[in-house]
C-alpha cells in the first residue's frame, strides 16, 4: 500500500519531473532495496567506530537504511533524496519517506533552504541582515555605555560639590 | 574666607549634594522648570563649584537652548578650567554641533584629567561613540 506523501520545496536542478508521480515500486525492486539497505546499515555500524568522522558515515548508511525502508513501503519519490548521499540532496520530502532526509549536510542544506524559501530571502540577504543587526548592537552598546558613564559622571559631581 | 568665597548663605555640603541630587531627580523625571530653578539656586550657593553650571548647562542643552548652554558651560569652565566633568560633557555639546575638532580638543583634555575616573570614562565613551564621525 502506497502513503501519502507530502512535498515541501523541492527543487530538481532542471529535471523535468513533471511525468513523474508516485511510484508503486514492484516486489522485486523492493525486496533488492530491503536487502542492500540492511547490508549498508550494518557495515556502516561495524565500520564507524573504525575510521575518522565514523558517526558522520553512519549516520549517512543510516540513512540509506531508512530510505531502502521507504522504497520497500513503496514510499519513494523521484524527488525524495537519497538519504546518505550528503550535499547531493536535491529535495525533500516529509511524512512517510521523511525520514530518508536525515542525511547530515543535507539536512543542513535543505533547513537553510527552507528557511530562505519560506521568509522569501536568500543566504545573502540573511547574511546581510545578520551584520546589519550586529551594527546595530554595537551602536546600542555605544550609547548604553555613554549613559551609563554620563551618570556616574553627573553621581561623582553631586559627591563632589562643596560650597 | 570672605563671604563672597563662601557664597551669600551659607549652607553645607550635605544640603548642597542633596539640593544637587533633588535637581537631578527633577531633570530626570522630566520636570526641567523645578529642576532649572533648583540649579540656578546652586549657583549663588555654590559660587565656587562648576557642578551646578554644568547641570544648567545639560538642562539648557536637552532643551535645544543650545547658546545658553554653551554660556553655562563656559561658566564653569571659568571657575575650574580643570574640571574633567565639564570639559567631557562640554566635548558632546561641542559633537552635537559638529565642533569635532574642539569637541575633540575637550574630550582628550578631560581624559588627561581624569584618567581613570568617571569623567574620563564619560570623555572616553563619548569619543568611542562618535568615533565614526573623527
Amino acid at each position: 500500500m502506497t502513503a501519502p506523501i507530502s512535498r515541501i520545496g523541492v527543487r530538481t536542478y532542471g529535471m523535468d519531473t513533471s511525468d513523474v508521480g508516485r511510484r508503486q515500486v514492484d516486489g522485486k525492486f523492493s525486496n533488492a532495496m530491503k536487502v542492500a539497505g540492511r547490508a549498508l546499515g550494518a557495515a556502516g555500524s561495524v565500520v564507524a567506530p573504525f575510521i575518522p568522522g565514523g558517526s558522520v558515515v553512519k549516520a549517512a548508511v543510516m540513512g540509506a537504511s531508512a530510505f531502502a525502508s521507504a522504497a520497500s513501503r513503496g514510499d519513494l519519490n523521484a524527488n525524495a533524496p537519497m538519504a546518505g548521499t550528503a550535499g547531493m540532496t536535491a529535495g525533500y520530502a516529509d511524512g512517510a519517506a521523511g525520514t530518508a532526509g536525515t542525511s547530515l549536510t543535507g539536512g543542513i542544506e535543505t533547513t537553510m533552504g527552507t528557511a530562505g524559501d519560506s521568509s522569501g530571502m536568500g543566504m545573502m540577504d540573511m547574511l546581510n541582515l545578520q551584520l546589519a543587526v550586529q551594527r546595530e548592537t554595537l551602536q546600542y552598546q555605544a550609547l548604553s555605555n555613554v549613559a551609563k558613564a554620563r551618570h556616574d559622571a553627573a553621581m561623582n559631581s553631586v559627591r563632589n560639590i562643596k560650597g | 574666607m570672605t563671604r563672597s568665597e563662601r557664597g551669600l548663605v551659607h549652607i553645607s555640603n550635605e544640603d548642597l549634594r542633596l539640593l544637587m541630587e533633588t535637581g537631578y531627580l527633577y531633570f530626570h523625571m522630566n520636570r526641567l522648570d523645578e529642576a532649572r530653578e533648583v540649579f540656578e539656586g546652586l549657583v549663588p550657593l555654590a559660587p565656587n563649584s562648576d557642578a551646578p553650571h554644568v547641570a544648567l548647562a545639560l538642562l539648557h542643552y536637552g532643551q535645544s537652548r543650545h547658546e545658553q548652554a554653551e554660556q553655562a558651560f563656559r561658566a564653569g569652565l571659568e571657575i575650574n578650567p580643570k574640571s574633567a566633568f565639564a570639559l567631557a560633557n562640554f566635548g558632546d555639546f561641542l559633537f552635537f554641533h559638529g565642533r569635532n575638532a574642539e569637541a575633540m580638543d575637550a574630550l582628550n583634555r578631560a581624559i588627561d584629567i581624569d584618567p581613570n575616573g568617571p569623567d574620563g570614562k564619560l570623555a572616553q565613551s563619548l569619543l568611542d561613540a562618535y568615533s565614526d564621525r573623527i
